[in-house]
């Protein structure tokens, strides 16, 4: 299939948690306007109900899998 | 192969050159069930549907056109005699072939040559507890059907969700529903509204209230925990909304997709009437929504110009009206479910089944309820017409 010759569609933009209580938020949001805490501050929900920690895991996976990608070939 | 969920995670190509990653196709209209909530009033075959040869080149066209996963519905798939001919040519594409599916009169024989056809997987329809089910599915035994079709299915080692509409009559026992169906051994929950479309308008008094999505998208959420400790999946369908503080739990992170991001109707997803019409979505009407018949152009002439498949792909917030118009979401969700609300209003734009929607009127006193004041016509996917009635709580 090529790719070109498609009709373009519009990519979704990909919202920002709130990294006090999960809920998802505009970049410019600050304060958060869902719970009125700093969004970039985590803590709240974000913290408690294990947010923080499966996003901590993700973005340590993926940063192994960049590391690993970028070794040559072995 | 058998994994039924990463065919349809979209990616940036995906969506920026409008692939059509999902198909959903009924490919009759016959059926042995009568639900009382069928949109498509399921019963008698099509006139007009498509033999086996338009069939197989249909499904040589999706697979040309980068199509991933097809999903055959009905009216009952596998009372199409070719069925097990039309999954084996699906899955020589390597395309994932699942079916939805009522499951009355599916046996072990019928699933074990499926198996061997290549289907990936099967999701039966569950509708309520025993008598509930069997009541609005209009046979008595269809129930039992539905459990005994998912653990031979289970048993022959296919990937088996549940799918649950919820309405007036199921909400209060969704937990019960999801310990049945997980006990017959489902990897997967679905959940999705029941629509007003079809029998569902008739019969309106079936469909939820919008004011009780929240409290029971609570409900929801609470089976969803208890749900990953088990090992099931809970999934929302594209008609659960949308937003609110399960939204990251549902969709974000490990269900495949940061949150909603709209309507695929045309945009990654094509809908097939038995008869070869060609929609947006297999749930919207015709009249609006088609992008022509199969049997008069190509798939790929239709996905490319067709003005009632592309409306989904440059869309931006003129369209809204009511509480979704000035939403903070108005630009991502972009009114959600294009069916759930055209079936209510006849138009986009407008979705009273949102949690972020509810949850926020609900802090200003306020609450939504749906009523009739048009009935729906005597054909497939007809919708009636409904408005909000807006009320302090």
């Amino acid at each position: 299939m090529d790719l070109s010759t498609m009709p373009r569609g519009l990519r979704s933009p990909d919202l920002p948690l709130c990294l006090h209580c999960a809920e998802y938020i505009r970049t410019t949001d600050v304060p958060c306007p869902h719970c009125g805490q700093d969004p970039t501050q985590p803590g709240g929900r974000y913290k408690d109900e294990g947010f923080y920690a499966r996003d901590a895991l993700a973005r340590l996976l993926d940063a192994m899998q960049r590391a690993a990608a970028a070794q040559p070939d072995k | 192969m058998n994994d039924m969920s990463a065919p349809r995670i979209l990616t940036s190509e995906d969506q920026e050159h409008c692939v059509p990653v999902y198909v959903v196709w009924e490919t009759t209209l016959a059926c042995n069930l009568k639900c009382g909530h069928c949109g498509s009033r399921a019963g008698a075959r099509r006139d007009d549907e498509l033999d086996t040869p338009e069939a197989l080149e249909l499904i040589d066209q999706m697979a040309a056109l980068g199509t991933r996963e097809i999903t055959i519905i009905g009216g009952e798939a596998f009372l199409r005699k070719d069925w097990l001919r039309l999954i084996e040519r699906i899955a020589g594409h390597g395309i994932l072939c699942t079916m939805q599916t009522g499951a009355y009169g599916l046996n072990e024989k019928m699933l074990k040559s499926a198996l061997d056809a290549g289907l990936g997987g099967i999701g039966v329809s569950v509708d309520g507890r025993e008598d509930d089910h069997d009541r609005i599915r209009g046979r008595k035994g269809s129930f039992r059907a539905c459990l005994k079709a998912l653990r031979a299915a289970r048993d022959l080692g296919m990937v088996t969700s549940a799918n649950t509409q919820i309405n007036a009559i199921s909400h209060p026992h969704l937990r019960a529903i999801f310990d049945v169906v997980a006990d017959a051994g489902i990897s997967h929950w679905q959940l999705q509204w029941t629509v007003a479309m079809g029998n569902a308008a008739d019969n309106d008094d079936v469909l939820l209230q919008p004011y009780l999505v929240k409290p029971v998208m609570d409900e929801v959420a609470e089976i969803f925990k208890h749900a990953q400790t088990i090992g099931v999946t809970v999934r929302p369908g594209n008609n659960i909304g949308y937003f609110g503080k399960h939204e990251v739990m549902w969709r974000g992170g490990e269900q495949g997709g940061g949150h909603y991001a709209g309507c695929p109707a045309g945009h990654n997803a094509i809908g097939i009437e038995a008869d070869g019409t060609i929609k947006a979505c297999p749930s919207l009407p015709k009249e609006r929504y088609s992008g022509g018949n199969i049997r008069d152009l190509t798939l790929e002439d239709m996905w490319k110009t067709a003005p009632g498949l592309a409306f989904n792909r440059q869309r931006g917030t003129d369209h809204l009206w009511g509480h979704c118009k000035g939403c903070m979401y108005a630009d991502i969700c972009h009114g959600g479910c294009t069916w759930t609300a055209d079936s209510l209003f006849q138009r986009p734009g407008n979705n009273p089944y949102c949690y972020y929607r509810v949850d926020k009127l609900e802090k200003q006193g306020i609450r939504e309820r749906v009523r009739k004041v048009q009935e729906a016509p005597d054909h497939p996917f007809a919708v009636g017409l409904f408005e909000i009635v807006e009320e302090p709580i």
